[in-house]
């Protein structure tokens, strides 16, 4: 990044960061059969 | 560096760039296309399409959004930066083809209207395996479309640089769409380990890479942040910043870019004014600081592009004191010149004592 990211930013892409792979791996695991 | 709208200014970089893409795109979508018949010869060449043109920009995202880290923390993938909006426009005309091709194919052969049916097909929200995926694909492509629509300098200058930057960080949350859309969506009839591999490995890059450029920054940026602001700041040692080049500072939370050339010291704003590039990564050519990222120019005195050009960086008073390059973090308004620290040979010299003294 060019300027540091403000503190709202990095929160949001610190959720997405982890929210992405939860529900990654669990819509694989759910999946039928 | 215009106000007004003018269509793309092709130059030979830029021809190669896009001819690249091209070529790799086509090539892509036709090996995806002739072995989706070898595999599957009852497939539609309509079901076809929508594969590879979904495969195509699901891989092309996963580019676009490793570019950004890759260059924090290597700057020869600069060349890749330079342009990435084509990557970003061709990703949404792969998603674009992909949608209109499966809303014909899926929606468009009932009485209802095929966005409508889209809609309301499914509902099974709390559901992982029958979520209404494509719902997800929808408001990904609708990202993607108003990204690529705004990616232009007259949309960067009629919405303003921070109304830009907010709309094309949706990026972010358009990636975790459309993650969730293949995964609800093709992965859920996916048999096979290789798909869900290929694109937990994707997603683990893009965070990885993510992760990793922000760990870098974060430790450049604490060096000079701890303890209360003085006046002046000791930053680093003259010969700490290579000929025509600069070192990037962080000071009251905001990243300076500190020049040296022909023995002179200048510090300005690191944020490029054009796309907030970062000039502490660019060099000095022929008198001006160029933006690594499109070119933009700045006198490093005076923070001002060269006439007729009008951008302007705040710039900041600069001190040199045996050795040491001083920086008050208080920016001077847009365009202020200020006369550049002069590097005296005494300068060098304790810079050199200093060292044999801590080899010694």
């Amino acid at each position: 990044m060019i300027r540091p990211l403000r503190r709202a930013h990095r929160f949001a892409l610190g959720v997405l960061a982890i929210l992405i792979p939860v529900l990654l791996v669990a819509a694989l695991l759910a999946r039928r059969g | 560096m215009s106000t007004a709208y003018r269509a793309v200014g092709w130059n030979r970089q830029k021809l190669r760039y896009d001819a690249t893409i091209a070529t790799v795109v086509f090539s892509v979508l036709a090996v995806f296309v002739l072995g989706g018949l070898v595999i599957d010869p009852n497939a539609t060449i309509e079901t076809l399409v929508i594969r590879a043109c979904g495969v195509g920009a699901l891989l092309l995202l996963h580019v676009v959004l490793a570019i950004g880290p890759l260059c924090r923390l290597d700057p020869r993938f600069l060349p890749l930066l330079y342009n990435r909006r084509h990557l970003g426009v061709t990703t949404c005309a792969l998603a674009l083809t992909h949608g209109v091709f499966a809303l014909i194919q899926f929606h468009a052969l009932g009485d209802v209207n095929p966005l409508v049916s889209v809609l309301v097909t499914s509902r099974e929200y709390l559901s992982l395996a029958d979520f209404p995926f494509q719902q997800l694909g929808l408001l990904a492509l609708v990202i993607l479309v108003l990204m690529a629509a705004t990616s232009h300098d007259f949309w960067l200058r009629a919405l303003s640089a921070p109304v830009w930057k907010a709309l094309h960080m949706l990026v972010y949350p358009a990636y975790a769409l459309v993650v969730g859309h293949v995964v609800l969506g093709a992965l859920q009839a996916e048999r096979g380990p290789l798909l869900p591999t290929i694109l937990c490995a994707g997603v683990a890059l893009v965070i990885g890479l993510h992760v990793r450029a922000a760990q870098v920054e974060r430790r450049r940026d604490t060096n000079h942040s701890a303890g209360a602001a003085p006046a002046f700041i000791d930053v680093c040692g003259v010969d700490d910043i290579p000929e025509c080049r600069a070192k990037t500072v962080c000071l009251a939370g905001e990243r300076v870019a500190v020049f040296r050339y022909d023995n002179r010291i200048s510090a300005v704003s690191n944020v490029c004014r054009h796309q907030n590039g970062p000039l502490g990564e660019g060099k000095i050519v022929g008198g001006c600081i160029v933006c690594p990222w499109h070119g933009y120019e700045y006198e490093p005195a005076s923070g001002r592009a060269p006439a007729p050009f009008t951008e302007r960086l705040p710039t900041f008073s600069v001190r040199l004191e045996s050795g040491r390059v001083l920086i008050d973090p208080t920016p001077h308004p847009p365009g202020t010149y200020l006369e550049p620290a002069r590097v005296a040979a005494a300068d060098r010299s304790v810079v050199a004592r200093s060292a044999d003294a801590r080899t010694a």
